[in-house]
């Protein structure tokens, strides 16, 4: 390996993703190398930075994932769960087609069964 | 805690409450790989709210050949490129967001890494945002991005000369104090 090659290789060894058999003659390169030592330091500083950078980038907005629901159809945007497996009660919103219905279901030994649904235009 | 491709699969199935967990993990990394390619916060929100669906619509097609991540990032890479080609050609409604630049950039130049990624060529830029913080390989990317992995090599070689010529003098002022 020459310095060109491993000069090629460096970010992603630092990165964390170079194959094991490529990481191994990198590092051996790099062992007798005093110019790549150097290439490798600033590479690994570099790094850092970088992760550091994106990380601190902002993230999707808060009300993305209700649009997705939505869009998703059937999906439930929030559910609360009250009680334990043998009797519990479930309140949840759902994003479907033509509203966000909420719905309640009484939990009985595990099985689910609906006692209201409201928001559809049709009360159960 | 489940496994990426549990969730999917779970998702084929219609589990919403995976999808649910499966955004948490991936909404905030879709966007930030839009906003890396694309440079615009409003066209990055679309970007997350296309590719989530197209998840939750395509979950049942994904073989497991690949990682999740590179799966859903290559639906990401798709959706930018779509919506930007769109706003290139005025294809958008009138009341769409434009593509001028976004406030997001402000804060983005108040710090200097993101400011000397943001001034990379597109390809490079692309290729440091999922290297360093996606932690996808040379091959992965190639994948990916559809490109041979010798010119993957390459965009990262270049970037990091020009990122090193930026910021060298910054990052070692820091190292010292």
């Amino acid at each position: 390996m020459d310095c060109r090659q491993a000069g090629e290789l460096t970010p992603w060894y630092v990165a964390g993703s170079l194959p094991e058999g490529e990481a191994r003659d990198l590092v051996r390169h790099v062992a007798g190398c005093a110019t790549c030592q150097d290439e490798l330091v600033q590479a690994a500083r570099l790094a850092r930075e970088l992760r550091r950078a994106f990380a601190g980038m902002p993230g999707a907005s808060q009300g993305t994932w209700a649009k997705v629901a939505a869009r998703a159809q059937g999906m439930p945007l929030a559910r609360v769960d009250v009680g334990s497996f043998l009797l519990g009660l479930s309140v949840g919103l759902t994003a479907t087609r033509t509203g966000v219905p909420v719905t309640g279901r009484l939990q009985i030994l595990g099985r689910e069964v609906p006692v209201f649904e409201v928001g559809t235009g049709g009360e159960r | 805690m489940a496994q990426d491709g549990e969730l999917v699969a779970r998702v084929a199935q219609g589990d919403g409450n995976a999808f649910r967990e499966l955004y948490g993990r991936f909404a905030d990394r879709v966007f930030r790989y839009a906003l890396t390619l694309l440079r615009n916060r409003h066209l990055a929100e679309e970007v997350v709210q296309e590719t989530m669906v197209a998840v939750w619509q395509g979950a049942g097609s994904f073989a497991g050949r690949s990682q999740v991540s590179s799966w859903i990032f290559g639906i990401a890479r798709n959706q930018a490129y779509r919506l930007l080609r769109e706003e290139e050609k005025g294809e958008r409604t009138a009341n769409e967001p434009t593509c001028a630049p976004d406030p997001a950039d402000v804060v983005e130049q108040e710090d200097r890494v993101r400011d000397a990624v943001a001034a990379l060529p597109p390809g490079e830029r692309e290729v440091v945002f999922l290297a360093f913080y996606e932690g996808l390989s040379y091959r992965e990317i190639a994948g990916l991005l559809g490109i041979p992995e010798g010119t993957v090599k390459s965009r990262m070689y270049h970037a990091k000369r020009r990122l090193a010529e930026v910021l060298s003098p910054w990052t070692a002022g820091r190292q010292a104090s």
